[in-house]
């Protein structure tokens, strides 16, 4: 199931940039475990982040990682915008805005060991419901 | 450590306000191999801290405590941008 979202995730980020070539062409995916954006729009002269939380139509909540046996994902992005995908819904936010969300949500980091991962890391469960009154 | 555990030190670490005590009580709390997951958790503390501070000036203070150059980069900017946002919600009550 984890290689499934895997997979999924990247086919994700694929579709979304099928999406975007006919108005941009010159956009492209960027690969590699260390990347700090996966796709990038020359045109617009943006980066952005794609984020599969398929889990998060069961749990109500989206994971937002910031620690992963290094800084990682939030602490670390390059991109100007994160678009968020449920599967059911796609939800466009800034980094600046999930920082603020988790300040103002007051919320406490907790750990978690995700399937396929070789350390644990800590991250955010946001309410996916906050998520939507700050997004575009 | 239990996750319970590292996130009581943090909160404790954060209420010193002043962001040289809070890393030195980090340091004394701490294994030296969580200090670089502290240094990043710290920030999103920080600022509710901050914003329960008697007066402009103590705030003005903690804040300029925080090196312009610091580890995690942008330490200053980030904690000052959640001050920004929990004191305007707090104005919006």
């Amino acid at each position: 199931m984890f290689k499934d979202d895997l997979h999924r995730g990247q086919m994700v980020e694929q579709e979304f940039l099928d999406r975007l070539l006919p108005a941009f062409h010159d956009a492209y995916r960027i690969f590699g475990k260390d990347s700090r954006a996966d796709i990038v729009v020359p045109e617009l002269g943006i980066l952005i982040e794609v984020k599969y939380d398929p889990a998060s139509a069961d749990t109500g909540n989206i994971v937002i990682e910031y620690y992963h046996n290094k800084p990682s994902a939030l602490t670390v992005t390059a991109a100007d915008y994160w678009l968020i995908s449920t599967g059911d819904e796609e939800l466009w936010v800034t980094p600046k805005g999930l920082y603020e969300l988790i300040i103002e949500l007051g919320l406490d980091p907790v750990r978690i060991h995700g399937p396929g991962d070789s350390h644990a890391k800590w991250v955010f469960l946001i309410p996916i419901s906050h998520i939507r009154r700050v997004s575009a | 450590m239990r996750p319970s555990e590292f996130r009581q030190v943090i909160k404790n670490a954060a209420g010193k306000a002043d962001y040289p005590s809070c890393i030195a009580y980090l340091e004394e709390k701490l294994p030296a191999e969580m200090m670089e997951l502290a240094r990043h958790t710290l920030p999103y503390y920080l600022p509710r801290v901050i914003v329960d501070l008697p007066d402009k000036a103590a705030r003005r203070k903690a804040i300029d405590s925080i090196p312009d150059v610091s580890y995690p980069e942008h330490t200053k900017d980030f904690v000052k941008l959640g001050v920004q946002k929990l004191w305007k919600a707090n104005v919006q009550r």
